[in-house]
């Protein structure tokens, strides 16, 4: 439904275990890990933000009330999910998500941190591009990630 | 008869000093009351989908809204010459651009780059040359309140101020942090507030305020309020803070660290003060109380910030913000502070800038609220 959008996702959107428990987010990180296998990737990014975040949510909880955010899922290993708030907001973002490391988008030493569990020469790829192209494009240039197969000549395209 | 929109003037009258030709800005539907929203500022609608507002250097102007169904709604709030409601943005600029003359001119864009790919790259088809990316010009035109949007915001903080009032009300043991929330927001949107960003949660001790949750209120809680509601474009924000039951000598205390240092603030908010300079006097009281060390992250966030959707500046209150005080400029002041005795506590008034420092567009300034448990 087409309506003025609200500057804040209202409605409660807490990880309530009782309806959608571990196992089920077990079950969909085995899908993503697969594909992951699969393909030899090292690791993969989903994100999303307020406006699009199906994505996000299907493998975190997580839905972000306003502005992005992040999963980073290694291959092997648990996940991390930055948000884009301040270090103040963190435990109730904690409270969307059933992955225990949620650590602030505002810091990329986070960011960082995780690609170097990554090791030399690991495989990124993004799933779900969606939202504001500039955090993507930031995320491709900034941190050096191999864009999916035949969005090269896209990527490049974009103005800086 | 469109309204007057001195804005559509202003950014006529900038293409002209700069040299260009035409200017066209953007917005996907989004509202931030953090941001800028570049079609309300130019047009003076919130449009619901994708939509452009094309500005020529002689002044004339169009605002193209998705979807057409959508026309009824815009053409009467639009402050532009023309008002298009149609189903495909980039096909109708595209035939806007060259009715205009402006297929291969010197163009500027303003928040493309915050667009869908898909957007932007079908805007970029239409150009013949890249446009000059002007991101801040909106913001800029828009960064000091017109005496209409003045007014607005002055009625969105008496919306504010009965929301609050309902929140005392209501509040009591045994009622949920979500129940309550919706019970404020529902009251201030049948005061006319259109958009609400609404913080709203209570603790023993609190960390930072957060969305309202399933938490049900019992004694001793420390409600905070961040009620923001948005009256025809004009966010505001005032910030609460309410105990259900008597408060502690040292709540108390500690309550009146953020009341000094908001009159702090305010009373250095002075035409032609940097951001940074408010932020230190605000942040001096919060030190000379030995919490200087609690002046940053997860202590606080920032001293207070713009609001949107009409414009962001001067930004946030931050003690590295050189951005200089304009008289006229309105955005909340909040020293909402962790202080560890007493948790997280909030405290804060939506401001205009005068030649004297900041005045209040409150009623009643904050001050520690408690209701019976």
């Amino acid at each position: 439904m087409l309506t003025v959008h609200p500057s804040i996702i209202l409605g409660s959107y807490l990880w309530d275990e009782e309806r959608l428990p571990r196992d089920e987010f077990d079950i969909r990180m085995g899908v993503i890990r697969d594909a992951m296998a699969q393909r030899g990737w090292a690791g993969a990014l989903v994100y999303g933000d307020a406006r699009e975040h199906a994505a996000l949510a299907y493998f975190t909880n997580f839905i972000p009330r306003m502005r992005w955010a992040m999963a980073l899922i290694p291959a092997k290993g648990e996940p991390r999910l930055l948000a884009s708030m301040s270090s103040r907001d963190i435990p109730a973002m904690r409270t969307m998500t059933w992955v225990p490391d949620v650590k602030t988008g505002w810091e990329w030493r986070w960011f960082d941190e995780w690609v170097a569990t990554l090791g030399e020469g690991g495989v990124v790829d993004l799933v779900g591009i969606a939202g504001y192209y500039t955090l993507i494009s930031m995320t491709i240039k900034v941190f050096d990630l191999a864009p999916p197969d035949g969005a090269v000549a896209e990527l490049l395209a974009l103005p800086s | 008869m469109a309204r007057q929109n001195e804005r559509l003037a202003q950014a006529a009258a900038w293409l002209g000093e700069e040299g260009l030709d035409g200017l066209l800005v953007f917005n996907d539907g989004q509202n931030s009351f953090l941001d800028s929203n570049a079609v309300f500022v130019m047009s003076g609608v919130r449009p619901i989908g994708e939509s452009a507002v094309v500005i020529a250097r002689d002044g004339s102007s169009t605002l193209i809204v998705t979807p057409s169904w959508d026309a009824e709604r815009a053409r009467p709030l639009s402050t532009t010459q023309t008002t298009l409601a149609v189903d495909d943005l980039v096909k109708t600029l595209g035939e806007v651009l060259a009715r205009a003359g402006l297929a291969g001119a010197k163009l500027a864009v303003c928040a493309l780059v915050k667009q869908s790919r898909r957007l932007a790259r079908g805007v970029e088809g239409l150009l013949a040359a890249p446009p000059r990316q002007v991101d801040w010009l909106a913001s800029h035109l828009a960064r000091v309140r017109n005496p209409e949007e003045l007014a607005a915001a002055r009625k969105a903080v008496w919306i504010a101020e009965r929301g609050y009032e309902r929140l005392m009300e209501a509040a009591r043991p045994g009622v949920r942090e979500f129940e309550l929330a919706a019970d404020i927001y529902t009251y201030m949107k049948g005061l006319g507030a259109e958009d609400n960003f609404l913080l709203m949660s209570a603790s023993q001790h609190n960390l930072a305020v957060r969305a309202a949750g399933r938490r049900i209120l019992q004694e001793g809680d420390i409600i905070l309020g961040e009620i923001t509601p948005c009256y025809r474009g004009q966010f505001v924000q005032i910030c609460r803070t309410t105990v259900i039951g008597r408060p502690t000598p040292v709540l108390n205390e500690k309550y009146k660290l953020l009341q000094d240092a908001m009159r702090r603030g305010m009373d250095a908010a002075v035409p032609g003060a940097t951001m940074a300079q408010v932020t230190e006097a605000m942040n001096d009281c919060f030190r000379a109380a030995g919490y200087g060390d609690y002046c940053r992250p997860p202590y606080m966030r920032v001293r207070g910030h713009g609001l949107g959707v009409t414009s962001d500046r001067p930004g946030d209150l931050t003690d590295t913000s050189e951005v200089r005080l304009e008289e006229g400029m309105v955005f909340v002041m909040h020293p909402n502070q962790y202080i560890p005795e007493t948790g997280y506590l909030m405290c804060g008034e939506t401001v205009v800038i005068s030649h004297n420092g900041a005045i209040s567009l409150s009623d009643v300034d904050a001050s520690l609220d408690s209701v019976a448990a």
